[in-house]
């Protein structure tokens, strides 16, 4: 399968991804998938910039990314995708992407939204851990593992244990 | 003279402004600030923001010091560089205390020469790394 991992980490491609994930997973192909930074010329050319060396980085909307990843053209490839916030999670998986059954959640920080804290670096909103509901409905399992050395955690029941109020 | 401000993963930056003042004296040409865990890159790029802010047109030299190429320092000053041409930014990573004190020295004695300065930082920093050991030769 192409799509090795799927993250969902505010800070893209940052320090602990070019250097502790990329090389734990092997990967051959970043792809950063929101569709606001797709569109942001300087920050897609920054992040190509800074790409680690013998790996791709492309920076894609949603829909591109679906499209690519379900294409003849990346089945060879070990691909990490870096999403923005949970949203994206919830968009790949509406727009079909092939594949996929786990969304690791890793760094939201937190000044981004009104969120709680579930560990240092990561916070969620009401909102997010809805969005999160919907990924998990859909029969994705959600994992939280912020470096390779943390032991990954089924996040879902983090959740249910923690903000049962926040649970439509 | 040019700004120096170094930003780093937690209070790395900070310290190196501690060591450098405990060697040269209290300075007002460098700044630090610290990328701390739970903050996200739009709150590094305001605290850049603030920092930078113009008051003088001798003032829009700056060389921005980061730890690591391609960490969110880097990536976040590297975007305020791109959107914020009518300043002049060098953004060097890989900072280490010989880069920073040499940049120190020379920005001192040489106010206005900013592009000196800068190649200045490259070298000394590479030139700062220097290799002694106690093997004798040929031994691994």
């Amino acid at each position: 399968m192409a799509v090795t991992h799927v993250r969902i980490d505010n800070r893209l491609i940052h320090g602990q991804v070019a250097m502790l994930w990329k090389n734990y997973l092997d990967i051959s192909h970043i792809i950063v998938s929101n569709n606001k930074v797709a569109s942001d010329l300087i920050q897609t050319q920054i992040i190509k910039s800074i790409a680690p060396t013998g790996v791709k980085v492309s920076v894609l909307s949603t829909t591109a990314c679906v499209e690519y990843c379900n294409c003849d053209e990346s089945k060879d490839e070990r691909i990490l995708i870096i999403l923005k916030h949970p949203e994206d999670g919830l968009e790949l998986i509406e727009k079909g992407l092939a594949g996929l059954a786990e969304v690791t959640v890793g760094n939201q920080a937190a000044d981004v939204n009104e969120g709680i804290k579930f560990r240092k670096g990561l916070y969620l909103s009401q909102n997010d851990i809805q969005i999160l509901q919907s990924i998990h409905d859909k029969g994705i399992k959600l994992i939280n593992q912020m470096v390779p050395n943390d032991s990954p955690i089924d996040f879902w029941n983090e959740i249910e244990r923690k903000v049962p109020d926040w649970i439509r | 003279m040019s700004k120096l401000l170094l930003i780093t993963h937690g209070k790395l930056s900070f310290g190196f402004v501690d060591t450098l003042e405990m060697i040269v004296g209290s300075r007002e040409d460098v700044f630090a600030i610290s990328l701390e865990m739970d903050e996200s890159p739009e709150i590094l790029y305001r605290k850049i923001d603030q920092v930078l802010q113009l008051e003088d047109e001798d003032n829009n030299k700056v060389i921005i010091l980061v730890d690591l190429f391609g960490a969110t320092p880097f990536n976040v000053a590297s975007k305020f560089a791109y959107e914020h041409t009518q300043m002049d930014i060098s953004i060097l990573s890989g900072v280490n205390l010989p880069m920073l004190f040499e940049l120190f020295l020379h920005n001192t004695a040489n106010p206005k020469d900013y592009k000196t300065l800068v190649q200045i930082g490259i070298n000394k920093g590479k030139e700062g790394i220097v290799l002694i050991d106690n093997m004798k030769d040929g031994e691994e």
